[in-house]
């Protein structure tokens, strides 16, 4: 008894952080997204003050920088959206993997999900942009509002975001492969459901649209009730790209 | 009026055709009399159910079966009763009876009952109508068609009605009732609730044909009294525990559907949760249990495990064929709170067939085994058999025009053959065979003969504990 108290209690507290893994990586993809976003805009802001002061001299040496607060924003902004949605999936992988496995496959999960999405929002900010050069941000923005009110109609749509939570076998041994594949798989399928609201959200980062999308994403994805939401969440897309028209206008 | 479901089986016990059978044949020849378009059809009923490769109509209900879904029981109800409302209309149209109700098959009534009624044997109504029968339908399994019993294991309600709660929890611990929490649910992906594993997916699998597949099941006149049937243990359930949901998301959700003159009609889930609120009942329902005989079985809250870890798994993926299919999968310790468990409240061992897809139903019945011996007898066989499978829906998890499948889904609770092969805190063995029972294995179809193997992409065991 003596002996195997200790190796218990060493085992039982490693598990508990297996257990509590899910959870605290989600909340974790949360904290880092808000720190990041805070340090973007304030840094974003200091920049931008000084250079007001030196615009003729440091205008081209001010570049580079913006685009690292930018993509530092969208990563931030990405963990902060995207963490409640990796949380259901990580919480399948860790019961879907051998005990032993469980945490690396978790990690790897989340690594494959967040990473992928990040990519893909920096993707989408980049997309949106040109769409923008192109048609004007008016214009842009009217047909991405146009893009998110038709995907809510589709009726494909159901499936796509059922398909959100579909599973994947684990191999016993290969929990790096599995739950990197796992979780990639799981953002393509989730980024394909959110790409025109996310893009859309990409042409005026304002933080009213970007809290409102966010709030209709939450609210389709973790409803209960998608079907009877779908002509609700087409208005409020509509709504929405309304207001960025007006604002865009302003 | 309240109209009164009977017994098929009671009813048929001195004659082939009772009243209820013939008129019900009656109702059908007229439903299809009518063109699809016609929403009292018998095409257009079934295709309420479901139908593949036809666009419905605009604002046309089709394609809005719930299974794998805690709607499971109350969209059936719906789609049941204004079923027979349309069957009912059609038969006073012809001077029938205008109190008739839809029959139910009860395949545990007794070992004859296991056979399906004898008026959906018969090739011609009797004189002096003498047209063809459309209670019976040829594609049937031919066992079925020649009288022949299935097993009681097929049409036991044991597992369903044993349960004291509804919902399915998320992973499929712990049985339950009436399926999974999930939206509208057209689709046989995730786990199931108990009642819809046996007997319902059973059922379907022995009857086979047109009955085996989601999209034609509704076609076979077997179909509705199966699901009279499923609709009454439901009520029967309801009356011994009063544990159905009380979440509003469940009680408040709606389906549209069509009555008998046509119209589009939206029903609510809590408008159908006891029968009397669709003016029917069943012949024999048990008494409404004292307050207190409830009480005592419902247990709540219901105690759900906080913790699932897999503590074994197979390394392939499991092809299962015709004749069956066996793996040994990966074991070793479990994890330490299996030995630190408090009395009465051990871990729970669970069995977990899942990311299982398939083009054709093979139309077999496979008896699910853990470790089971080479030449068991019938004993070691019942023993060792820790669940009934027919992949009913299988067709779903690869169809839909999607490249993606939407995988089925089993689990079960396997916590008294586990335990034999736990030493020192370590498994000793896990073997999980899946096997045709029954005579299943003979062919029925060329189709389902020819149906490639049902790939099991996860085989695993599972602990549950708080």
């Amino acid at each position: 008894m003596t002996e195997q108290g200790p190796s218990v209690t060493a085992v039982t507290s490693r598990r508990l952080h297996v257990a509590a893994l899910p959870l605290w990586l989600t909340v974790s993809g949360i904290a880092s997204g808000l720190i990041m976003v805070l340090t973007a805009v304030m840094e974003a802001g200091h920049t931008h003050a000084g250079a007001a002061g030196h615009v003729h001299t440091e205008a081209a040496g001010h570049a580079h920088p913006d685009h690292a607060h930018h993509v530092v924003l969208i990563i931030g902004t990405t963990l902060i959206m995207m963490s409640p949605f990796v949380f259901p999936l990580l919480r399948t992988v860790a019961r879907s993997t051998m005990w032993t496995e469980a945490a690396v496959a978790v990690a790897a999960a989340w690594g494959g999900f967040i990473g992928l999405w990040c990519v893909a929002a920096i993707a989408m900010h980049v997309i949106g942009e040109m769409v923008a050069l192109a048609l004007t941000s008016r214009g842009a923005i009217a047909l991405l509002t146009l893009a998110c009110v038709v995907a809510q109609v589709s009726r494909r749509r159901a499936w796509m975001l059922n398909a959100c939570g579909l599973t994947r076998p684990m191999r016993p041994g290969h929990p790096v492969q599995g739950g990197f594949t796992w979780g990639s798989v799981s953002a393509v399928r989730c980024i394909q459901v959110c790409a025109a609201p996310m893009t859309l959200m990409a042409l005026s980062p304002a933080l009213a649209s970007a809290a409102a999308i966010t709030a209709l994403l939450w609210w389709e994805r973790f409803s209960q009730r998608r079907r009877e939401l779908r002509g609700v969440l087409a208005l409020s897309y509509a709504v929405i790209g309304a207001a960025m028209l007006v604002g865009a206008s302003l | 009026m309240t109209f009164t479901r009977r017994d098929a089986w009671a009813i048929s016990a001195n004659k082939t055709w009772p009243d209820e059978l013939f008129w019900y044949a009656k109702g059908i020849q007229a439903m299809q009399a009518r063109p699809l378009s016609d929403s009292t059809s018998w095409q257009y009923q079934s295709a309420v159910h479901g139908l593949a490769n036809t666009p419905p109509p605009p604002g046309a209900p089709w394609n809005e079966c719930q299974h794998a879904s805690w709607y499971f029981a109350p969209w059936h109800r719906m789609y049941l009763h204004h079923f027979e409302e349309i069957v009912r209309a059609a038969i006073i149209a012809q001077g029938g009876p205008n109190d008739w109700a839809l029959p139910y098959w009860n395949y545990e009534r007794s070992a004859q009952a296991l056979q399906i009624p004898p008026a959906f044997l018969e090739k011609k109504l009797p004189a002096p109508d003498g047209s063809a029968n459309p209670l019976r339908v040829q594609q049937r399994r031919p066992d079925v068609n020649s009288g022949k019993p299935m097993l009681p294991e097929f049409a036991s309600s044991a597992d369903a009605m044993d349960d004291d709660h509804f919902i399915t929890p998320a992973g499929g611990t712990l049985g339950g009732f009436g399926g999974p929490q999930t939206g509208f649910h057209h689709g046989f992906d995730g786990f199931k609730g108990d009642l819809e594993k046996r007997p319902h997916d059973i059922i379907h699998g022995w009857v086979a044909g047109l009955m085996n597949d989601p999209d034609t099941a509704a076609l076979d006149p077997i179909f509705w009294l199966h699901h009279a049937n499923i609709d009454r243990l439901w009520e029967v359930w309801r009356i011994q525990t009063d544990a159905n949901p009380t979440d509003k998301t469940w009680s408040g959700k709606k389906f549209k559907l069509r009555d008998k003159a046509g119209a589009s009609v939206t029903m609510v889930v809590s408008g159908v949760v006891e029968t009397t609120q669709l003016d029917y009942t069943y012949d024999k329902l048990p008494a409404v249990p004292a307050v207190a005989a409830v009480a005592a079985r419902r247990k709540e809250p219901v105690p759900m495990p906080s913790k699932i870890e897999t503590i074994a798994q197979a390394g392939e993926p499991l092809e299962v064929g015709r004749s069956g299919a066996s793996a040994d999968l990966a074991v070793g310790a479990l994890p330490p709170v299996h030995a630190g468990a408090v009395a009465g409240q051990e871990p729970r061992f669970l069995l977990r067939l899942a990311d299982i897809t398939g083009e054709k139903n093979p139309d077999v019945i496979y008896g699910v085994y853990v470790n089971l011996p080479a030449d068991a007898d019938d004993a070691t066989l019942k023993n060792h058999r820790v669940g009934v499978v027919s992949f009913f829906g299988i067709e779903h998890s690869t169809k839909q025009g999607s490249k993606d499948p939407k995988p089925l889904s089993y689990s079960f609770d396997v916590t008294d053959v586990v335990s034999q092969v736990v030493e020192g805190g370590e498994l000793k063995q896990l073997q999980v065979s899946l096997l045709p029972m029954g005579g299943t294995d003979a062919p029925t179809s060329p189709a389902a003969v020819a149906a490639p193997p049902i790939n099991i992409g996860t085989v695993a065991f599972s602990m549950a504990h708080d």
